[in-house]
């Protein structure tokens, strides 16, 4: 009798210890992305790119400022460089402009001026800084679709052999530029 | 009762599963001209987009999205059909593009074998332990039965036989909920309920922004009639800040600047309209614009809380501390951004981790009293930082909160005697310095202050010569003096370094035409 009775106590907790501890599982994992996406580590918006490790797109652009001539990601070929999406009309490139001006002093930044007219292109450069090396015009966004964009502003980090290392979206600032971009630029052959 | 409350419990119930299996209205975001004209290329176009994600929502199809990059990818799909290209390989370019993400039904891979197989792990899991609680119980029964202590209930087989038919019927409904509504094609629930709502906001809305446009078409009017008037321009500048058209406004202040010639004022406004514009970021023209105005007049009260901010966007907390504290000096105690001032310093202060002075508080406080209160608070205040100073002339802090209470008070010659003393404590900071003396000149306190202007002028002209403030300082004392040649020699040098529309350039030259 004792020795039943035991047995079924030790059963029934299995039972319920079993369930329990797939929800605190559940629950831990849960937790934990919930910490770290208030600490800041972890941004919903941030989603993992598919481009990263692969070639940059050799789409031909026209040129922003000399007209009658085309860009492209080739144009850099043996040296790395950034490339950054903008517009006019969005205001986080205008945020980003003094972080694009620091980085211009390190490393050449190929602009795209995606979906936008190319005179409002030209006055953000006027009121913005032009920090670019050479600037093409993506007039409908299929570049920016080549690119994998989904947003602007987006920044890519493509090393000398033209592959993709890095991809940021939403504006740089201060914590992207020390975090993320300069600790990948130095790291550059 | 409780046959009623079961009752109210039951029909609740049902109404929330009919609710739940209704099926959702048709949605989509698909506008006439995107769809191609081929009715089978069309359908196919439109299965493939609720497969995909809008990335920029996350949560819906591209299908349901109005976001703009949902249109460039429904129209991608399109494009790529009408080249003959099959589904697959129309959402294989995709996924190379944008990921896996893209797809709203992940693929079976290493990386989603946990998200595809939990459902069926839990589910394997529940019938598990339901059997092996059904057999312990037999089991438990038997042993009972074989102890012969007390036969089997009757009632309680029962009621584990309810039990295990709730259990069945839960996990069934679940099972059946989820292969009816876990489908990521579903199109994303309207907001009906709040239609009524939402409507009436929007129709406020909208009579606040024509009420703002037509001030703003007759401020337009007005300054197109009186081009050559500075207000009109000024008016039409606060029509359009008043209806958020940032581009009018910067156009009005241009042209109320380009009257007055370039007075430091409206070209702060300018500076304000631009940072305004960029959604409070001081930008870089911005920011070039304020260090010209503050070169003119390192006074302006606008350009010089910028600057502040400028550098409080910098995180250069310090810089910002003390640029809006030397602006808390240069106001009136009355001034209309007081308040704000102070509550900003003391969020820089927080900020950045900077002692923010032990009457940080008191003056943001002061700034909510009245004229009387204000000066009996500050009144006990300065007495004994006066006498505490004396001991202790190198507390640059203390000296500056001595100068803004002497400032509120209105006593002029104690206020020249502070502002001396800041000035002897920081010996390297001109504008400590030229402050001192300007207000040496304003209050015409000279004669008093012989050796201290001395020595004021002095470190002026060896830290900075030529600062126009400094210049036209030295050739006033010149003046006081009695050298009339220095004084020219100064205040032309001066002059030829001003700018063609300096506002100050008639009276300099009046000035100098009367020595």
């Amino acid at each position: 009798m004792t020795g039943a009775h035991s047995g079924r106590t030790g059963r029934l907790r299995l039972s319920f210890i079993i369930p329990l501890a797939g929800f605190l599982l559940l629950a831990g994992f849960a937790t934990m992305a919930l910490m770290a996406t208030l600490r800041g580590e972890r941004d919903m918006s941030q989603l993992p790119s598919a481009m990263v490790g692969k070639p940059a797109p050799a789409i031909m652009l026209p040129s922003l400022l000399d007209e009658g001539r085309t860009v492209s990601a080739g144009d850099f070929a043996g040296r790395a460089f950034l490339v950054n999406v903008f517009a006019s009309w969005c205001a986080p490139c205008r945020a980003e402009a003094p972080a694009l001006a620091l980085l211009a002093e390190e490393i050449a930044i190929m602009g795209i001026a995606y979906k936008d007219r190319p005179g409002d292109s030209r006055r953000f450069l006027t009121d913005y800084g032009d920090p670019f090396a050479t600037i093409g015009i993506d007039r409908d966004g299929d570049a920016g679709m080549k690119w994998g964009v989904y947003g602007v502003p987006e920044t890519f980090l493509v090393d000398a052999n033209g592959t993709i290392l890095l991809r940021h979206a939403g504006p740089i600032d201060r914590r992207v530029l020390d975090e993320v971009l300069w600790p990948a630029i130095r790291k550059l052959p | 009762m409780t046959g009623f409350l079961s009752r109210c419990l039951r029909t609740g119930l049902a109404l929330a599963m009919l609710t739940m299996l209704a099926p959702p209205l048709p949605v989509s975001a698909v506008t006439p001209e995107e769809m191609l004209a081929d009715p089978a290329l069309e359908s196919r176009a439109r299965a493939l987009s609720k497969q995909l994600r809008c990335l920029v929502c996350q949560n819906q199809s591209i299908d349901d999205s109005d976001a703009e990059l949902a249109r460039d990818l429904r129209i991608e799909v399109r494009k790529q059909l009408a080249t003959g290209a099959s589904d697959a390989e129309i959402l294989a370019a995709l996924r190379d593009t944008y990921g896996d993400y893209v797809l709203l039904n992940p693929p079976v891979s290493p990386g989603t074998y946990i998200l595809w197989g939990a459902p069926v792990v839990i589910l394997l899991g529940g019938v598990v332990i339901m059997l092996a609680g059904r057999r312990r119980r037999t089991d438990n029964d038997a042993g009972i039965k074989d102890d012969e202590v007390a036969p089997a209930l009757p009632t309680a087989s029962i009621d584990r036989r309810i039990a295990l038919a709730l259990g069945s019927l839960v996990m069934a409904a679940s099972l059946g909920l989820y292969l009816v509504l876990g489908r990521a094609d579903l199109p994303a629930r309207p907001l009906a309920d709040r239609g009524a709502e939402l409507a009436a906001a929007a129709s406020q809305a909208q009579e606040a922004a024509s009420d703002r446009s037509v001030a703003l078409q007759e401020a337009r009017a007005g300054a197109a009639e009186t081009p050559d008037d500075v207000g009109a321009w000024l008016r039409l500048a606060m029509a359009a800040a008043a209806a958020t058209d940032s581009a009018t406004e910067i156009m009005a202040l241009e042209q109320a600047e380009r009257l007055t010639g370039g007075d430091p004022a409206i070209r702060a406004m300018r500076a304000e309209a631009m940072a305004r514009a960029a959604d409070g970021q001081v930008t870089l023209p911005a920011r070039e614009l304020i260090a010209e105005i503050l070169t003119v007049n390192p006074a302006e009260p606008r350009a010089l809380y910028l600057s502040g901010l400028a550098a409080y966007q910098d995180e250069d907390y310090a810089a910002a501390v003390g640029i809006w504290r030397r602006l808390q000096t240069l106001s009136p105690p009355d001034a209309p951004w007081m308040k704000l001032l102070a509550d900003n310093i003391a969020d820089a202060a927080r900020t950045g981790g900077i002692d923010p002075g032990p009457d940080a508080e008191a003056v943001a406080e002061a700034a909510t009293m009245t004229e009387e209160e204000r000066a009996t608070m500050i009144a006990g205040m300065v007495e004994g930082l006066a006498a505490r100073l004396a001991g202790e002339p190198a507390d640059v802090a203390g000296w500056r909160r001595l100068i803004r209470a002497y400032r509120v008070l209105q006593r002029t010659e104690e206020l020249q005697a502070a502002l001396i003393g800041l000035a002897d404590a920081i010996p390297g900071d001109v504008d400590a310095q030229l402050s001192a003396l300007e207000h040496m000149v304003v209050a015409r306190l000279e004669p008093g202050f012989v050796t201290e202007s001395q020595r004021l002028l002095d470190r002026v002209e060896a830290l900075d010569p030529n600062r126009p403030e400094g210049i036209y300082i030295r050739g006033h004392f010149a003046r006081q003096a009695g050298d009339r040649d220095r004084a020219r020699t100064l205040w032309e040098d001066l002059y030829a370094r001003l700018p063609e529309n300096a506002p100050i350039a008639p009276q300099l030259r009046k000035a100098i035409d009367d020595l």
